[in-house]
């Protein structure tokens, strides 16, 4: 007769059998978020971003009232402040396109030979998971004068603007 | 002495360390065992982003089995086609497109009729196991932003391709913003237009007329009238003003700024014959023409907003 505490053959095969189950239970219940599906997410918050800029830079005449070149330079100079002041035809258009989405847009220039950032769309901080996404506008005085904006070009000049929006979901 | 507490044996602590090692080893080196979002699903991630991409910047390709002929015009062709996207394209003998994300309505028309195995095949949509294919499942859907996700129609046809995406299984889903072409338009200047537009049938799609920059203090519109028969508001034509994104219904009163659009029923125009459309505002000088202004000459694409939808499982 043995008397010592021994796992029996049946007993250790039910134990395996429960651990195998408990572990089983917990990974098929629970969704794992893998680097790979947050990246996912990423890929499709950059790719929405992007495709609204480009879109809005393209879009014909029949469907828009401004596209993008033309809400650029009919900006007035002014940097917004949270939240009353911001781009207001810049910001119709982008609520439009990406409903669902918060963003931020700062124009890029140079100015007397310095880079200069303002903020023209301030729509609260970024979170943890924001993208960038760019696009680049030529304006000439003609369409400034057009769209009563707030540059001072030469009538020969051509003034490059980088459109850098900050999106993110909340 | 011996010892007939229950303490561990060391035959135990063996056995259970083997199997330990073995279940770590196990669930280290077959990764699709216990995770979700494993190695073999993550592909459909990347077959999503690349259909989607697909559809939505290329504009296709077809080469006839002699390979005399090629082109992006591959919705005319469409015996021959080796690749299939949806963006417009006006040459269509060169590779190159200067408009992706811009969907072509022809292109799209053509898509919803493709059988469902040249679907497959020519996006990729499949996964090669050892030489032998097994079809993903899919939904593309092409819907409208500003009508809460309602798919478009298009020659009778809602855009929408593959089936009900599954709700226990994992999707890979990628969105893009588009422009999708939905019919025509004529964008005109106040300056340039006349009183009387001519149009030419037959038309299968609503005939739209924007007209920009109306000048005058307080104009408003009247009505129109088309070869001499005054047409009804909400059932003939409907007329919106449009500040920016924003469309509103116009009863009358115009505001400068403001961009008025006219949306006539194709209906009106369902025979090959000239059609003489006279508008009229108040407050409003128009030039009295001749010569008149060509709905047909001045028309272009009349795009909307939408998002392209790819699901894939």
């Amino acid at each position: 007769m043995d008397n010592k505490a021994q796992l029996h053959t049946l007993e250790g095969l039910a134990a395996a059998v429960l651990m195998t189950l408990t572990v089983l239970a917990i990974t098929q219940s629970t969704m794992i978020v893998t680097p790979q599906n947050s990246l996912a997410v990423n890929v499709q918050l950059e790719q929405m971003s992007s495709d609204a800029l480009g879109v809005l830079d393209m879009a014909p005449i029949s469907l828009v009232q401004y596209n993008l070149t033309e809400c650029v330079a009919g900006w007035n100079k002014t940097e917004a402040t949270y939240p009353t002041i911001k781009h207001e035809k810049l910001d119709d258009a982008l609520w439009h396109l990406l409903p669902g989405l918060l963003y931020n847009v700062d124009f890029a220039y140079i100015e007397n030979g310095n880079l200069t950032v303002e903020k023209v769309i301030i729509n609260g901080a970024p979170g943890d998971n924001s993208v960038v996404s760019r696009r680049y506008v030529t304006l000439t005085n003609q369409t400034v004068h057009m769209m009563d904006g707030g540059w001072s070009l030469q009538d020969d000049e051509l003034k490059v603007v980088e459109v850098r929006m900050t999106a993110w979901k909340v | 002495m011996m010892d007939e507490k229950g303490q561990i044996a060391v035959d135990f602590l063996l056995g259970i360390s083997l199997f330990l090692i073995a279940l770590t080893f196990t669930v280290q080196f077959i990764p699709g065992m216990f995770m979700s979002g494993s190695a073999g699903e993550s592909s459909l991630d990347y077959t999503a982003y690349r259909t989607a991409t697909i559809l939505a910047e290329d504009t296709g390709w077809w080469v006839n089995n002699t390979g005399s002929g090629s082109g992006t015009d591959w919705e005319a062709h469409t015996s021959d086609i080796k690749r299939i996207g949806l963006a417009v394209d006006d040459e269509p003998r060169s590779k190159l497109t200067n408009s992706p994300n811009i969907l072509s309505k022809t292109k799209i028309e053509q898509f919803m009729l493709i059988d469902e195995d040249g679907i497959i095949e020519k996006l990729g949509l499949y996964n090669n196991v050892d030489g032998t294919l097994f079809a993903y499942g899919y939904n593309i859907s092409i819907v409208s932003i500003e009508n809460n996700g309602i798919p478009f129609v298009i020659n009778g046809n809602a855009t929408v391709r593959g089936s009900t995406a599954p709700d226990d299984q994992e999707i890979a889903k990628i969105t893009r913003v588009v422009l999708v072409e939905t019919g025509h338009a004529a964008v005109l200047n106040a300056n340039e237009l006349t009183d009387t537009i001519n149009i030419k049938g037959p038309y299968e799609e609503n005939v739209t007329i924007q007209i920009r920059n109306l000048n005058g203090t307080n104009p408003s519109f009247l009505n129109a009238t088309l070869e001499n028969v005054t047409l009804t508001q909400h059932s003939d034509f409907t007329i919106t003003r449009k500040t920016g994104w924003t469309s509103s219904e116009v009863n009358g009163s115009i505001h400068i700024n403001d961009i008025i659009c006219l949306d006539f029923d194709h209906g009106l125009f369902n025979s090959s014959n000239t059609y003489r459309l006279d508008l009229s505002f108040s407050n409003v000088t128009l030039d009295p023409g001749p010569p008149f202004v060509s709905y047909n000459k001045r028309s272009t694409p009349l795009y909307e907003p939408a998002y392209m939808i790819v699901e894939v499982w």
